[in-house]
Order: structure tokens, then C-alpha cells, then sequence
């Protein structure tokens, strides 16, 4: 399914977060949104799935606004791994990922055998199977990751809305979780921190700053060190990955009383 | 595929909750009716065991021959079916009532030190009955006692859940300041009233706010039983987006739940409970923390578990401290309130202790 997003602009709190954005982003592509911290990222991904409504704009999925459907139904078709997942009370990691199952089920009675197949292939699929009978609380801030990603992949959307899934992990599963989401081949949308993640995984880069879109199109085309420079504030070099031949970022700090962009 | 398929099936039984849950609503189901017919048997009127499970099947099942065969005396069959069982009824609802209204404010507002009476509404039918018992019903616009409760119990959840709103959504922190702020208000109004009245009102004044359901009558439990059983099928119904609440907000949006409009729902149907047990037998405290902490310790946070052990938990708690106020100091009475905390604070705390609270999430 692919993503419109129109003309968005978000306010929170009463002050513009997100401000005019519009992009697209066609079926089965992997879109990578960064920016600095406080940009809008989470905002905007919030819009996706009916967490801050747009004050103008539209999000359409297959050229259907999310606002207008119903709540339920846009949860079956937009998978969500959020940054933060509440444990006051404690559920052990089972529970955690059948709650991805909460839009494909109704009524009363136990959770089908077909969703404890699926919440266990989830499972399976992050390499969480071990941690089934776990407290999520228990759980150790890479583990967590996982887990919360496969009640992402348990909930069997067809966008993938994933904000900062790499926060927390290790190197090795960084990869591991990159290499997960493009394999399921579907639509997907992350918020990333990591460029060389971004320039190495992504089909596209959205990058934003201060609530505006300031770039898209593929990670070469795009992670200039001018544009670097101007959003990131730090210094990058353009390298070649020796065994890839991809796109490798090296970053220095900004000199902080050079004004002008130190690429000359 | 179906080898491990079918191994995890076998293996999803043997998580944790899952196999208790089954014993625990045995368990359960087993001992409520054991302990309303032990209840009819305790009193200062003389009835065995077994004359009380005769009187109490004699008067459901028609055409039972020791109703008619002089065996049990007139005073056995009033003492057991007009005294004893209506409050021991009151005090199952009302016990279930409180614990499932806890349940159900822990989740809205994301708490587990929330209870039914966060929403000031315990406070609100306190200062209603304490009007009628101090100034008389005509000052409350002629309502009965518990009349007054119930109306004071509501209008005080109303303005608590006003207080909380903002914006349109009903913010947990701001619902937990405004029901303590209100609450602690009508306490001081109430207490001003007690300490004001004739001395001989103080001690019905103490035994509404400690609570009791000694006086009880059957038609007393057809109100809060009605109000239980639909607010236990509507919280049934949402049990499974419950769980997705307790997880935050966004993930619940995330997840197609509305959070607000739940949180709303699951607040006015505790509100309703709450008001409707407290009407009839006062402000009986700790079940409604407590029950619900002890459902998730045998049975894990998952609400489809978690809802019926709180209600039926609750239910048999209650009964069996109504059976000890009114037997460890006959024929005086204690109020139900202290027997609950008595008996209840030191039972919680060893079970707070034992390694599986782990599950009720009390090691943090």
C-alpha cells in the first residue's frame, strides 16, 4: 500500500511541530525519516496513526485519509512500534505481542489459536522466542526492542510505522532489525537517528528540521554534507564503503564559532 | 509447521496465569456458595450447617419435605433466610462491586495504587448520608439514606470527572488531584457534621463511613447487583482493549482503541458501581485496591483473567469478613470496613511478599 501524506501540519500543545509536510511513499519501499531531535519525526509518524491530528492537511493510505476511517480498521492496516510502551502493571511478553493482535479480534472469549500462531511466528521472527515467558519489564532495553517489534509484526499491517526501532540495540541487531523489516516487504516508514543505517537500508530519506520536510529522495542523492551541515550542524565526509561500494558518512563536529559550512 | 505449532499451543497452557486461572475460578465457584451457606450457620440463633444448606434449598427448590416436617423452627428459617443471607448477598455484591470498580480505576488511570474511591465518590455518599443522619432527610430534599448516598456519590464523581477533563480527554493525573482534592473537601464538611451532630447520631454516622451491611434486606442488593452485572459485561467486553490501555496511550491508539472515550466509559461505569455499593453499605475500604493485586498475582495482568478472579474474589472476601464482624465480638458487631483491613492488610502484605508477586508486578 502506499503512503500520501498532503500538506500535513501538526500542532501540540499549541505550537506548530509539524508544519506543511507532504510526501509520498510508493508500495513496498522503505522511507527513512531523519532530522534532529525535537524535529517533528515522532509528530508526524503520530499523524500516521491517528495519535495527533493533522490541524490541515491529509494522510491517505491507498488514497484513503486515515482520519476518516475508522479508528479500527486504519489499526489493521498500519503496524506501529512506538518509542514507548507503559509497564506499571506487569504482562509477561506473550501478552505484550497478542496486543497486536487487539484490532483483528472482537468479542469476548481466549485468543484464537490462529493469533497465538501468529503472535508466536512474530516472535520467532525477532529471535525473541526464548523470551515468551518473560515480564516485558524484566526485559533488558534491546530485548524490549524486539519484542515491541513483533507485536508490530503480530498486528500484520501493510504500512510499517517503526519510531527509532534501532534505540537501544546492539550493532549486531541493528542490522538484524533492518534486515527483518525490509524483509517483510512492506510499506514502511521509520524514524531513524543512524544515517549510515538510513543511507545503507532506506529506498528513500525524508529529512526534516524544525517541523518542515527540507529534503527527499534517495539516500545518495539526498545526504549531501552541505545538507548535513545545515540540518545536523556537524561536519560529514562522503566515503565509499570498501566491500559494498555504498554510501559511507563520516561526521566531525562543527567548529561552533565558524559560522559558514566547513565543506568548502 | 504443526509440531511446534501444537508444542506451543501445550506450552501456551503452562504460561504463567494461564493454568491458575482455570483452578482459581474453580476455586472460587466453589467456595462463594460454601461460604453463604456457612454464613447461615453463624449466629446467636442456633442453625447446623446442614439445617442451613436445607432452610436456603428448601426455599429454592419447591416441595422440599423438611420445610414441612417440623425439623427446623420458625426462628432457624427467619434467622437464615431473612437476616443472614440478605447480608451476606449485600456483602458478595458489594465486595465485588468495590473490587472490579478498583480493577477497572487502576486501568484508567494507569495506576496500581488507584481505587474505587479516588474519584471522590465514597467521600460524596458519606457527606449525603451523614446530611440525612445529621440534619434529616429534609434537608436533602426528603431523599432516604441511602437515596442521598447514591445522588451524592454521583454528583461528586460528576464534578471530579468535569475537573479531569481537558481539552476533551480525561488526563489520569488530573482525575487522581481532582478526586483527592474533592474528596478530602466533603471529608472536612462530613466530619464538621459529625462532630456537630447529638452524640447518638456519631455512631451511625461511623458505622455508614466505616460500612456495614448489617441491616440489610434482599431488595437492598437488587440495585448495586443489577449495576454490577452490566458494568462486568461491558469491562468483559473491553477487556481486551484494557489491556492495550495499560500499555499507554499511544500504543492503545496505535492499536485502533480510543483512548479517551474508553477511559470516559470504564470511569462513569466505576463511578455508577461505586455509588450504587456505597449507597447501600458504606464506605468499605481496601477491597478495592486490594482484590484486583491479588487477581493479578494468581492469574497475570491479562484483564479476561484478571476481571473475573477480581469479581468473584471480591465477592467471597467480603462475605467471609461480614461472617467475622459479626462473630469475633458477638453479639456486637464491628464495622466490615476494619474487619477488611484487619484481616486484609496483614493477608496482602505475606502475599505481597511471596515470590509470585512477581506476576502482579510488585517487585519494582
Amino acid at each position: 500500500m502506499s503512503l500520501d501524506v498532503v500538506g500535513v501540519s501538526i500542532d501540540r500543545g499549541g505550537r506548530t511541530v509539524v508544519s506543511d509536510v507532504g510526501f509520498q511513499v510508493p508500495r513496498g519501499r522503505f522511507a527513512g525519516l531523519i532530522g534532529p531531535n525535537g524535529c517533528g519525526k515522532s509528530t508526524l509518524l503520530g499523524g500516521c496513526y491517528r495519535a495527533h491530528r493533522p490541524t490541515t492537511g491529509e494522510i491517505r493510505l491507498d488514497g484513503r485519509d486515515v482520519w476518516r476511517e475508522p479508528r479500527r480498521r486504519v489499526a489493521q492496516r498500519i503496524a506501529v512500534m512506538a518509542q514507548d510502551n507503559a509497564a506499571d502493571f506487569e504482562m509477561d511478553v506473550f501478552d505484550t505481542v497478542m496486543l497486536g493482535r487487539v484490532p483483528h479480534q472482537s468479542g469476548f472469549g481466549a485468543d484464537s489459536a490462529s493469533d497465538v500462531a501468529i503472535v508466536d511466528e512474530a516472535l520467532a521472527r525477532v529471535g525473541a522466542t526464548a523470551l515468551r515467558h518473560r515480564p516485558f519489564a524484566a526485559l533488558s532495553g534491546g530485548e524490549r526492542q524486539r519484542v515491541l517489534l513483533a507485536r508490530a509484526l503480530a498486528q500484520q499491517g501493510e504500512l510499517l510505522v517503526l519510531d527509532e526501532p534501532t534505540n537501544h540495540l546492539d550493532l549486531a541487531f541493528q542490522l538484524d532489525i533492518m534486515r527483518i523489516v525490509a524483509g517483510t516487504g512492506l510499506t514502511t516508514v521509520a524514524a531513524l537517528h543512524d544515517l549510515n543505517l538510513a543511507a545503507s537500508t532506506c529506498d528513500l530519506v525524508l529529512v526534516m528540521a524544525a517541523g518542515r520536510l527540507v529534503a527527499r529522495g534517495h539516500p545518495d542523492d539526498v545526504l549531501t554534507p552541505e545538507l548535513i551541515g545545515d540540518v545536523f550542524k556537524v561536519g560529514a565526509r562522503r566515503l565509499r564503503h570498501p566491500d559494498t561500494g555504498g554510501l559511507l558518512l563520516a561526521f566531525t563536529p562543527f567548529p561552533s564559532s565558524t559560522p559558514e559550512s566547513p565543506e568548502r | 509447521m504443526s509440531p511446534p505449532l501444537v508444542s506451543a499451543q501445550a506450552d501456551a497452557r503452562r504460561r504463567v496465569g494461564v493454568s491458575s486461572f482455570g483452578t482459581a475460578l474453580v476455586v472460587l465457584a466453589l467456595l462463594i456458595p460454601a461460604t453463604i451457606v456457612l454464613s447461615g450457620s453463624v449466629g446467636v440463633t442456633e442453625v447446623s450447617f446442614t439445617d442451613s444448606l436445607r432452610i436456603l434449598a428448601g426455599h429454592l427448590l419447591p416441595g422440599m419435605p423438611w420445610m414441612t416436617d417440623g425439623s427446623l423452627t420458625p426462628l432457624q428459617d427467619q434467622a437464615v433466610w431473612s437476616f443472614r443471607l440478605p447480608r451476606t448477598l449485600l456483602a458478595g455484591v458489594s465486595g465485588a462491586g468495590l473490587a472490579l470498580a478498583g480493577a477497572l480505576m487502576q486501568a484508567v488511570v494507569r495506576n496500581p495504587l488507584a481505587e474505587p474511591y479516588i474519584l471522590g465518590v465514597s467521600a460524596g455518599a458519606g457527606l449525603g448520608a451523614v446530611l440525612v443522619i445529621t440534619l434529616g432527610s429534609a434537608a436533602v430534599a426528603g431523599l432516604g439514606l441511602s437515596t442521598a448516598a447514591f445522588a451524592g456519590a454521583l454528583v461528586t464523581g460528576l464534578v471530579v470527572y468535569l475537573l479531569a477533563r481537558q481539552h476533551g480527554m480525561i488526563a489520569p493525573t488530573r482525575l487522581i488531584l481532582s478526586g483527592v482534592a474533592i474528596g478530602s473537601l466533603l471529608s472536612a464538611i462530613t466530619s464538621f457534621l459529625t462532630l456537630t451532630t447529638e452524640a447518638q447520631n456519631v455512631f451511625s454516622v461511623l458505622f455508614f463511613l466505616l460500612g456495614s451491611v448489617s441491616a440489610a434486606e434482599l431488595g437492598d442488593t437488587v440495585l448495586p447487583a443489577l449495576v454490577l452485572l452490566g458494568v462486568a459485561v461491558f469491562a468483559m467486553a473491553q477487556a481486551r482493549r484494557l489491556n492495550a490501555l495499560l500499555a499507554g496511550d499511544e500504543v492503545a491508539t496505535a492499536l485502533g482503541v480510543d483512548a479517551d472515550r474508553l477511559r470516559s466509559r470504564l470511569m462513569v461505569a466505576a463511578a455508577l458501581l461505586t455509588g450504587a455499593v456505597v449507597s447501600v453499605s458504606g464506605g468499605i475500604g481496601f477491597i478495592g485496591l486490594v482484590v484486583p493485586h491479588v487477581a493479578r498475582i494468581l492469574v497475570g495482568s491479562h484483564h479476561r483473567r484478571v476481571l473475573p478472579v477480581t469479581i468473584l474474589g471480591g465477592a467471597l472476601f467480603l462475605m467471609l469478613a461480614d461472617l467475622l464482624a459479626r462473630s469475633v465480638a458477638e453479639p456486637t458487631e464491628v464495622p466490615i470496613g476494619i474487619v477488611t483491613a484487619v484481616v486484609g492488610a496483614p493477608f496482602f502484605l505475606w502475599l505481597m511478599r511471596h515470590r509470585r508477586s512477581a506476576r502482579g508486578g510488585m517487585n519494582r
